[in-house]
């Protein structure tokens, strides 16, 4: 028989590293609300018989953020067999709200007490017997840190037949029910917890200088600068390293397989294609795994939700508030979790709208890229590849204006609340798991798909009409479709059939960018006419849809093919815009022609025709098209922005 | 009588009346800010919104735009 326990808490309760402690598995562990999305189910590893279903925190059952809602749907469906209770030790009464409501399930109940090693600390007692009698269930001390009383949790939790009593309200008369609850658990914990004097707390003292009014913003961007610095700098020095390695690798073989007299098109084959692909995802590890842990290091520590509080007056000129800052900065690690983190919010617009956006941050592939790029065309400059991430940040608040012209994306000023967790020195341990599952990802889904698209077009390289062609390239499949669509990519400054090429493969991984150009071009200098336009690949790069992953994962949250078209058309649009944008004021830099003159000039009046737009309707309250912007809007009562 | 909004820094309150919508209310209610806690205005971000302020012993984000529909006494 399977016995299925469900972990369910708080956000930020520890439950992903309880789950991690009882079932060995290597899940992603933050410090900001929503780090599990999805439930995740393992087992037990000491009785593999005992499944572990780890579910996204909650703060209570009435709310109505989509994660939330996740773990509620499933307590209802599929009652399990015992739910353990994750409560933060140092935070008790507003954890155990959750509890009451767990309560009203009727399903057998442990409760565990997590962050028990930092009760000294806070010079905090808890009487255990007194909280057990209170809601009638077993309740265990442990620490997921330390890796205290999992074992007895376990048992505890499998034991337990106990169904937990739920509190009798009736003489409180809050109006309600949370009020009701507050009142309860401030009158009976009042013997449960004990508090001695305290000293300051040291996490508090850094935030006063991570959060300082002036300087905060800065820090921030000094510590941006320092994560894509050190990665692209450091990781480039490992990955040229690799790159030596693979091509004396590719020598030593092609010298090998031509001796032994085999026919020209599988050296070809296993030299350019196979070997060469393979080298280059390679060299891009130790930048992404560098990239990886810096930000991992960001999320366990807690700083990301305080970037969200300072950045959200900010974020919000653009429609988006500062919860839209979370998945930004886990997409500058991948995408795809970036996409995935976008649940927390709870405006669907909002969500919608920083989901469309948050591709736009470069990601750990793309950083790469930037980086080979930046090191080939711009002597190695770090200042290249790191003013991508600004040109990420300006293109999501730009096109976010935009985007916010559309009745679709028309936000409602919600309410904004955001639990801010304390400051923790980050474990070792839980960066250690990300990047092991990071490593395992890259090479089974990035390395494959770059692999696969590299064969591909080395296929359609060598074969055209005539059968096999070797270098004649000219005669080619691919120079034939390639030379057909350079064309749409002239107006960027790239319009070179490799450049062409690179953009499409890019499009399934963005790795894949590197190595086409590699394989096409023997100088890729013949690619891009100004370095002008190298910069405005990158943008393109940059903007353009994310890779296949990513974008099932956004279909998969959007769950509208209309909406998931919408956002592709929507994402290739603004990438060639700002290619376009770049390359033209290159062009007018570099030569000054009164072509480019004009064309500049065409764009400049499309833009101020859409700026007229805005400007127009923006003018006026969004809600009653009769009050002023910035006024108190008298039919909706609030503000508009 | 005063509004969250209106708290200076370090300064400690008691929440008197949150006049938010239903919904709102629960949300807020639901992360621990309700009716009859003590607060401290902990800090406000850079353009003094939004601001931080600590409950117990958690800390909490909340916009201006809804602190100054929360009535609160000073302490």
């Amino acid at each position: 028989m399977n016995d299925v326990i469900a972990l369910v808490g708080n956000p930020n309760s520890g439950k992903t590293s309880l789950f991690n402690c009882i079932t060995g598995a290597h899940q992603r562990v933050g410090n900001w609300t929503g780090v599990t999305v999805e439930l995740k189910e393992g087992k037990y590893k000491k009785d593999k018989q005992i499944k572990i279903v780890d579910l996204p925190g909650l703060y209570s059952f009435k709310s109505n953020a989509n994660d939330e809602t996740v773990a509620y749907n499933y307590l209802i469906k599929t009652p399990p067999k015992a739910i353990i209770n994750v409560v933060d030790a140092t935070n008790l009464e507003r954890n155990l709200s959750l509890t009451i409501d767990l309560c009203s399930l009727k399903i057998p109940m442990v409760i565990a007490v997590n962050f028990s090693d930092k009760l000294k600390n806070k010079g905090l007692k808890i009487d255990l017997d007194k909280l057990s009698s209170l809601f009638g269930v077993p309740i265990v001390l442990v620490s997921a840190v330390k890796n205290f009383n999992i074992d007895k949790l376990i048992k505890t939790a499998c034991d337990t037949n106990s169904l937990p009593v739920y509190p009798n309200f009736t003489k409180y008369n809050g109006q309600t029910l949370t009020q009701n609850k507050f009142a309860f658990l401030k009158e009976n914990l009042r013997n449960v917890i004990h508090q001695k004097e305290t000293k300051k707390q040291i996490s508090q003292t850094i935030d006063k200088v991570l959060l300082h009014k002036f300087f905060g913003i800065p820090i921030f961007f000094l510590i941006m600068l320092a994560v894509y610095f050190l990665s692209i700098n450091v990781g480039s020095f490992f990955g040229e390293g690799i790159v030596n390695v693979i091509d004396v690798v590719k020598n030593k073989a092609s010298v090998f397989l031509n001796d032994k007299k085999i026919s020209s098109w599988i050296v070809s084959l296993c030299c350019d294609a196979i070997i060469s692909s393979i080298g280059g995802v390679l060299s891009f590890l130790p930048q992404i795994l560098i990239l990886f842990a810096l930000m991992a290091l960001i999320e366990e520590s807690g700083y990301a939700s305080r970037v969200a509080f300072l950045l959200d007056r900010f974020f919000r000129a653009f429609g988006l508030s500062g919860k839209s800052i979370l998945p930004m900065i886990v997409s500058c690690g991948c995408t795809v979790t970036g996409i995935m983190a976008t649940r927390t919010i709870e405006g669907e617009s909002e969500r919608k709208m920083t989901l469309f956006l948050s591709p736009f941050m470069p990601c750990g592939a793309k950083t790469a890229v930037f980086g080979w790029f930046s090191s080939v065309f711009f002597g190695g400059s770090a200042l290249v590849a790191t003013s991508m991430y600004f040109v990420g940040i300006a293109c999501v608040g730009i096109f976010g204006a935009i985007l916010r012209q559309f009745k679709a994306f028309k936000t409602k000023d919600r309410v904004f609340v955001m639990e801010i967790p304390e400051l923790k020195l980050p474990s070792l341990k839980n960066v250690y798991f990300v990047l092991y599952e990071k490593v395992k990802e890259f090479f089974t889904k990035a390395g494959l798909i770059v692999f696969c698209v590299s064969v591909f077009l080395w296929l359609f390289k060598s074969v055209g009409f005539n059968g096999y062609v070797g270098e004649r390239v000219e005669d080619s499949f691919l120079y034939a479709l390639a030379n057909a669509i350079k064309y749409v990519f002239y107006p960027l400054g790239f319009g070179t059939w490799q450049a062409s090429v690179a953009v499409i493969s890019g499009s399934f991984a963005k790795e894949a960018v590197v190595e086409t150009l590699s394989l096409l071009c023997s100088d890729v200098n013949v690619a891009f006419s100004s370095k002008y336009s190298v910069y405005a690949f990158m943008t393109f790069i940059l903007l353009s849809p994310p890779c296949t992953a990513s974008l099932a994962t956004a279909y998969k949250e959007l769950n509208s093919k209309k909406q998931f078209a919408f956002m592709i058309v929507f994402q290739t649009c603004s990438a060639y815009l700002v290619a376009l944008i770049i390359n033209g004021i290159g062009l007018l830099v570099c030569r000054g022609i009164y072509l480019t003159l004009s064309l500049s000039i065409v764009i400049l009046i499309i833009l101020g025709v859409c700026f007229a737009i805005k400007r127009l309707k923006s003018s006026k309250c969004t809600m009653c098209s009769i009050c002023k912007k910035g006024e108190k809007c008298q039919k909706e009562k609030r503000f508009t922005i | 009588m005063m509004l969250l909004s209106d708290l200076k820094v370090g300064e400690v309150a008691h929440v008197k009346k949150i006049n938010l919508s239903y919904n709102d209310k629960e949300r807020v209610g639901a992360l621990g800010l309700i009716e009859g806690v003590n607060l401290i205005m902990l800090r406000q971000a850079p353009l003094g919104d939004p601001v931080m302020i600590k409950i117990n012993n958690f800390s909490l984000a909340l916009r201006k735009s809804s602190a100054s529909k929360i009535i609160v006494e000073k302490l």
